[in-house]
């Protein structure tokens, strides 16, 4: 005790330190300090990660209706066949191009999977030509259009619903992690008055 | 810098101090991990928050746009329906769009490549598609650079039957036409049916008071006047007035509908003496003073008060009034219902607006396309005027007959004539007095005796000092139509006419007969005051194809 306050009374001592008060208010400090910046830091990771998976979602969920109404609004046809066993659906059109120099048709197909989450693909024939869903899933030339799919429509239980008219009722849900789902309701319909499907269905 | 400075004013001595400031850059190197890791993370969801802000507002203006688009396609096919057809449509105002329109003469397409399209309106006779492609903008665009959805194209075809040529004149107005009748007095005139169309008078604005021995075979539309029967006038028709209607004297066969608003406290829109009938309804938008025979049912609103029913009323029908009834004993079979809410006031059919009638010899020609032959006199000296109407009564083709170098009044004084095909007389005012107008042979032939009115206003024009004015013994014989046209006053005191006359006003107080017969002017249409689309344009029928372009 009496070398510490020797030491502390001789102020050119090389041995000069801090007190054990200073060290522990200096250590709670530390960790209040620490503590809040980690709490800032969780926060903002927490953030990031919300924001990150609900703007993919929404995203995916317009990218999917984007597609289904640019394919659907130039369809002569339209059709959707449906699985119930395997809970797959195929949106099938027979549509026109959009060059303005060219009215040749194509087919193009969209379908949906419950597996692995629930998917959409999209694969359109240019001349038109009859699409065919591979054995054991869509594959190759199929693009995936979104993840986390599933079906919001409680009657029918599917993400293609095609009433009378050429509509095609767009109802599903897309699985943005533990935050709730982007939903989509919409609508689109085929607005040309001829009905050729062939050769697409 | 938080516990440099917490130290330094906690801990004073000198050590201390000196310890603080050896460690002072490691506090703030922490400092500066913390606001990097989260600058990071802030700039990540930012960029990420941008993003789909910006899709989405990508995806809404892509449906503005395309909403815009198919307006403009609705709007341009609405228009080249009902009008002359126009290379571009365009709206500057919400929705914004602009269409252009192209034309194909073959029916379909031959391919997925169709190379028939030109650009601009249909003017080949043989067009057989019309092709509309409209551009949409959206209203509120894309942010964040995404612009890609602001514009979109929509296309549309619709098969395109185009009017063959017509150069027939409808045959269309009604027997006696004012824009605004100066003389209200209506004195021993008669209007007869001359062919199946039904006769009318009409006045666009103007009063009407009949003063005796007129017997009209056709209904009565008075736009913005009222009427007043006295001395037995008859009208087999119906009577449309927007102001009050007074029967002293005459029969209504018809319905009688009068606008006016008189709510029968002073004034009523109808009024009845006990020599007056209607044989049909009374429609009055204020109150009814009855003393009469309506055989008919009455209603009186929305603005009728009281309705009164003296002791010599007959009413066939029912009565129904938005005010109160006064009646006495006479005789009302139907039900009186008073204090009817909801009546709405009876509409008038105004007449048809006047129709500024240029002359336009490009506008004459007979049923082939051939345009009627013109003579233009040079200058009006009795003997030219006698050669020029000679010539013209001996032409075997349509003339049009243009003396106008007369000045304000071609005077056609004695003149009779005798027609071997249709005549058109252009001038700037006239005198008829002792003229005897004859077919030739039992064929009908036409007579147009026209003032143009150049002045575009829908108003009548006449030209400066210029009068038109029919004497006595006038007659048009049975087998000639004729039409006047005059933006001027006709002083009328003719005896019989075959046809119809179109005026700025016509006196009637003169005896006076006229044998409806519909002659109409060309390019127009007098029944509707409306011009006719001319050749060339076409029909659309229904839309045969439509889809998105690509927009760049």
């Amino acid at each position: 005790m009496k070398m510490k306050s020797t030491s502390v009374k001789s102020p050119n001592s090389k041995e000069v330190g801090f007190t054990l008060v200073e060290l522990l208010i200096t250590t709670l400090l530390s960790v209040i300090v620490v503590m809040i910046a980690g709490g800032i830091l969780i926060n903002g990771l927490r953030t990031q990660e919300m924001t990150h998976t609900v703007t993919d979602a929404a995203v995916t969920a317009q990218q999917i209706v984007r597609s289904v109404q640019a394919g659907v609004k130039n369809a002569s046809a339209i059709t959707v066949t449906s699985d119930l066993a395997a809970g797959t659906q195929l949106l099938m059109a027979r549509t026109i191009g959009t060059d303005p120099n060219s009215t040749a048709a194509s087919c193009q197909a969209w379908y949906y999977t419950p597996t692995n989450g629930g998917n959409v693909y999209t694969k359109k024939t240019t001349p038109a030509s009859i699409i065919s869903l591979p054995n054991g899933g869509p594959a190759g030339l199929w693009t995936l259009l979104g993840t986390g799919v599933t079906p919001a429509d409680p009657v029918t239980g599917k993400v293609f619903n095609a009433p009378s008219g050429g509509r095609i009722e767009l109802k599903f849900d897309v699985k943005a992690g533990a935050h709730p789902y982007v939903l989509i309701n919409t609508m689109t319909y085929a607005a040309q008055s001829s009905t050729v499907s062939t050769p697409c269905f | 810098m938080f516990l440099t400075t917490f130290l330094k004013t906690r801990f004073i001595g000198r050590g201390v101090l000196r310890t603080v400031a050896k460690e002072s850059g490691s506090a703030l190197i922490g400092v500066l991990g913390v606001m990097g890791v989260t600058s990071v993370i802030g700039i990540t969801s930012a960029s990420m928050a941008i993003h789909a802000v910006g899709y989405t507002t990508s995806t809404r203006a892509g449906v503005q746009a395309e909403a815009a688009a198919e307006a403009g396609i609705d709007y341009a096919a609405a228009n080249l329906a009902t009008s002359v057809c126009q290379s571009a449509y365009s709206s500057n105002v919400t929705p914004l769009f602009s269409v252009a329109v192209a034309y194909s003469t073959l029916p379909a397409s031959p391919g997925d490549v169709d190379t028939s399209w030109v650009n601009g309106c249909p003017i080949a006779t043989n067009a057989a598609r019309l092709k509309l492609i409209s551009t949409g903008w959206a209203t509120s665009r894309g942010v964040a650079g995404n612009s890609s959805n602001d514009l979109r194209k929509v296309e549309a075809i619709f098969p395109y039957i185009p009017t063959p040529p017509s150069f027939s004149i409808i045959p269309s107005g009604s027997a006696l036409y004012s824009y605004a009748q100066l003389d209200p007095t209506i004195n021993n005139l008669t209007i007869t049916q001359a062919s199946s169309t039904r006769a009318s008078l009409q006045y666009f604005s103007g009063s009407a008071t009949c003063t005796s021995g007129t017997v009209i075979q056709g209904d009565v539309i008075l736009g913005a006047g009222a009427l007043s029967l006295t001395g037995g006038c008859t009208i087999n028709g119906d009577l449309w007035a927007s102001g009050a209607v007074s029967i002293s004297s005459g029969e209504v066969t018809g319905n009688v509908i009068s606008g006016d608003t008189h709510d029968g406290t002073s004034q009523s829109a109808v009024t009845l003496a006990t020599s007056a009938i209607i044989d049909g309804n009374v429609y009055a938008a204020g109150g009814v003073s009855i003393n009469g025979k309506v055989g008919g049912s009455i209603v009186a609103g929305p603005s009728a008060v009281i309705s009164t029913f003296s002791n010599k009323a007959s009413v066939g029908g029912s009565i129904v009034t938005s005010g109160n009834v006064s009646t006495a004993a006479g005789v009302i079979k139907g039900t009186i219902t008073k204090n009817q809410a909801g009546i709405i006031t009876p509409t008038i059919p105004s007449a048809p607006p006047w129709i500024d009638f240029a002359y336009n010899p490009n506008d004459w020609k007979d049923s082939n396309g051939s345009p009627y032959t013109v003579l233009t006199m040079t200058s009006c000296t009795s003997t030219a005027l006698t050669n020029a109407l000679n010539t013209a009564q001996a032409a075997t083709t349509p003339l049009i007959l243009d003396s106008r170098v007369c000045g304000a009044s071609t005077n056609l004084t004695g003149y009779n004539l005798t027609l071997k095909t249709d005549l058109v007389i252009i001038l700037n005012g006239f005198t008829l007095k002792t003229n005897n107008i004859q077919s030739s042979s039992a064929l009908e032939k036409r007579l147009w005796i026209i003032i143009p009115d150049p002045v575009i206003d829908q108003k009548p024009t006449c030209p400066s000092g210029a009068s038109s004015s029919i004497g006595q013994q006038v007659v048009i014989g049975s087998r000639v139509g004729a039409i006047i046209y005059s933006p001027c006053t006709i002083t009328n005191s003719g005896d019989v006419w075959r046809g119809q006359m179109y005026a700025s006003s016509i006196s009637t107080s003169s005896q006076f007969t006229l044998n409806f017969l519909p002659i109409g002017l060309p390019t127009v249409n007098l029944s509707t005051g409306q011009f006719i689309a001319p050749p060339g344009t076409g029909v659309l029928g229904g839309r045969t194809s439509i889809r998105d372009l690509v927009s760049r």
